[in-house]
């Protein structure tokens, strides 16, 4: 039996800070999903939402919060919580369905209405809370984590911000021409390495804002696909989200410890590989079958860290990988062909979504203006606190 | 960033059953780390029940205070309280020489100064708050 299922629509709310209700962007973003897909709502037979939770108790419930604003049509629902692994997660409930037989059409939406500045803990006092002590107690912000990572990158491998500053430049480029960006303006590395230093190493430009966004996907059966046609529709053909392994000896957000490695061997593969790994196997496909990927370059030395754990070179070598190159639109293999977080900013609970529209209008080459010629096959991987791994691969 | 109430973030943690040795310890100058008597491996942070074998007999172990810096950052940017008066400051994971790995503040030199490798020592930072404090375990070069 077959595990793929087809992506028969995808569709959007252009990202920004719009400052509306998240329900609308949802909305927006379903309704173009099923334009896209030329189905109609009433035929929806179930919902998957990803959480948002910086807006109310509608956010708790989004799946069913932007059904209802689609019109109830008594079509199953569920939401689902994964920090920014949230959509992958819906998207993985959403699939799971439709392979067990219980639906045939199922759509898959996330939005977000984002505050100003970088994300701070959620309200309330959580005090055995590992996220809520280490910004209260340590003064550990997000960009204080991406930078860990990118001194280790410094450490280790000599990566400097001029190969920061190339990632940004690349996306900045790859953006241009996406509606959907938030920012669509060349940057240059002098603007880059002038911009101010939030968490050292790491300035400002070289880490993502967050933004107000929507992003929706129309899955469905293989054989539904045939019935409406479509022979040959771009396909899900798997979503990874594994959790990591002990002993844990990374310190991802929002750890602030991690088990020893003295007493234990590190697992063969860090959290961040065996995401990919388990995508790569579920699909059984590898890096080398790779056209594109959209990877989650909160901050851009992170993006670097990517290349390495989706396989596109050995560790050490990511450097040389982006000074080629090799990841830039008309190269060996694009990243980030939509601009990625550098041009459209995290809007949380839509971004892995969003991630997947992206790799779909590649796959469908109707990606205007950024197109990856001939691509077949594209990956997208992100990680969500609290080890949530997430990464889908399509193809064609 | 959203308006916090400023009260929520002068909060210390609250100890339980299974963390309260942890803070007596530090209060008196010692950082423990935890040991499964199951299977001999140490493990971070305090738990009752060991993440690889799930024994529940597990002792609490007294730890050497000496680490090298893992990976660190100087905050140049923070505007929650307390910290924003504290700019700029080092949070770093410090790997002890039992192997587990904490984030921690590397307080006692310039933040310029420090190093990954640079080898520290633990000293015990007083957070005082409206209702008490608490010692949290910082380093310092050794
Ligand atoms: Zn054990």
């Amino acid at each position: 039996m077959s595990k793929d299922v087809a992506v028969l629509g995808a569709g959007m709310h252009p990202w920004g800070k719009w400052g509306r209700n998240f329900v609308e962007y949802g909305v927006h973003a379903a309704r173009a999903a099923l334009a896209d897909a030329g189905v109609d709502w009433q035929d929806v037979q179930f919902i998957a939402g990803g959480e948002t939770v910086r807006n109310g108790y509608a956010g708790y419930v989004a799946g069913s919060s932007i059904a209802q604003a689609l019109g109830w049509s008594g079509a199953r629902v569920a939401t689902a919580y994964a920090a920014c692994a949230s959509g992958a997660s819906a998207i993985d409930i959403a699939r799971a369905r439709i392979l067990a037989g219980l639906c045939d059409v199922a759509l898959v939406v996330g939005a977000d209405t984002t505050p100003k500045g970088f994300l701070a803990p959620s309200g309330g006092t959580r005090t055995q809370d590992p996220d809520w002590l280490r910004f209260f107690l340590l003064g550990a912000t997000n960009p204080t984590y991406f930078a860990f990572y990118a001194r280790r990158r410094m450490e280790l491998y000599g990566s400097t911000e001029k190969d920061w500053a190339a990632v940004k430049i690349k996306n900045a480029r790859h953006g241009l021409s996406n509606p959907n960006a938030r920012y669509r303006k060349e940057v240059t590395e002098e603007e880059i390495l002038a911009s101010a230093m939030v968490s050292e190493p790491l300035r400002l430009l070289n880490i993502c804002t967050t933004s107000d966004g929507g992003a929706a996907v129309l899955l469905t059966s293989l054989e539904y696909a045939r019935k409406k046609g479509i022979s040959d529709p771009v396909k899900v053909s798997a979503v990874s989200t594994v959790t990591p392994r002990f002993p844990k000896t990374v310190i991802d957000l929002p750890d602030i410890a991690t088990d020893s490695a003295a007493a234990a061997a590190p697992p063969e593969l860090t959290f961040r590989d065996s995401i990919a790994a388990a995508a790569y196997e579920e699909a059984d496909l590898g890096p080398e079958d790779l056209d594109l990927a959209e990877v989650y370059d909160l901050s851009t030395a992170l993006e670097l860290d990517w290349y390495e754990n989706i396989g596109l070179c050995k560790e050490g070598e990511a450097e040389r990988l982006i000074r080629d190159g090799d990841t830039t639109l008309g190269g060996r293999i694009p990243v980030n062909p939509s601009g990625g977080l550098a041009c459209f900013g995290e809007a949380v609970p839509a971004q892995a979504i969003a991630q997947v529209c992206e790799v779909t209008w590649q796959l469908q080459g109707r990606a205007q203006g950024r197109q990856v010629e001939d691509a077949n096959v594209g990956l997208t991987i992100n990680q969500g606190l609290f080890g949530h791994g997430s990464s889908v691969i399509l193809t064609k | 960033m959203p308006q916090l109430p400023r009260t929520a973030t002068w909060h210390l943690p609250v100890a339980d059953l299974e963390t309260a040795p942890y803070w007596e310890a530090t209060a008196s100058g010692r950082l423990l780390i935890k040991h499964c008597d199951g299977c001999g491996r140490d493990f971070f942070y305090p738990r009752s029940h060991c993440p690889r074998c799930w024994s529940s007999s597990t002792s609490w172990k007294e730890a050497s205070g000496s680490g090298v810096v893992y990976t660190f950052t100087i905050v140049r940017q923070n505007d929650l309280p307390p910290f924003k008066e504290r700019l700029p400051y080092v949070v770093a994971i410090v790997e002890l020489d039992e192997g587990v790995r904490l984030t921690s503040n590397i307080e006692g030199c310039a933040p310029e100064d420090v190093r990954c490798g640079m080898k520290v020592r633990v000293a015990f930072r007083e957070e005082a708050r409206d209702e008490g404090s608490i010692f949290l375990p910082v380093f310092r070069p050794a």
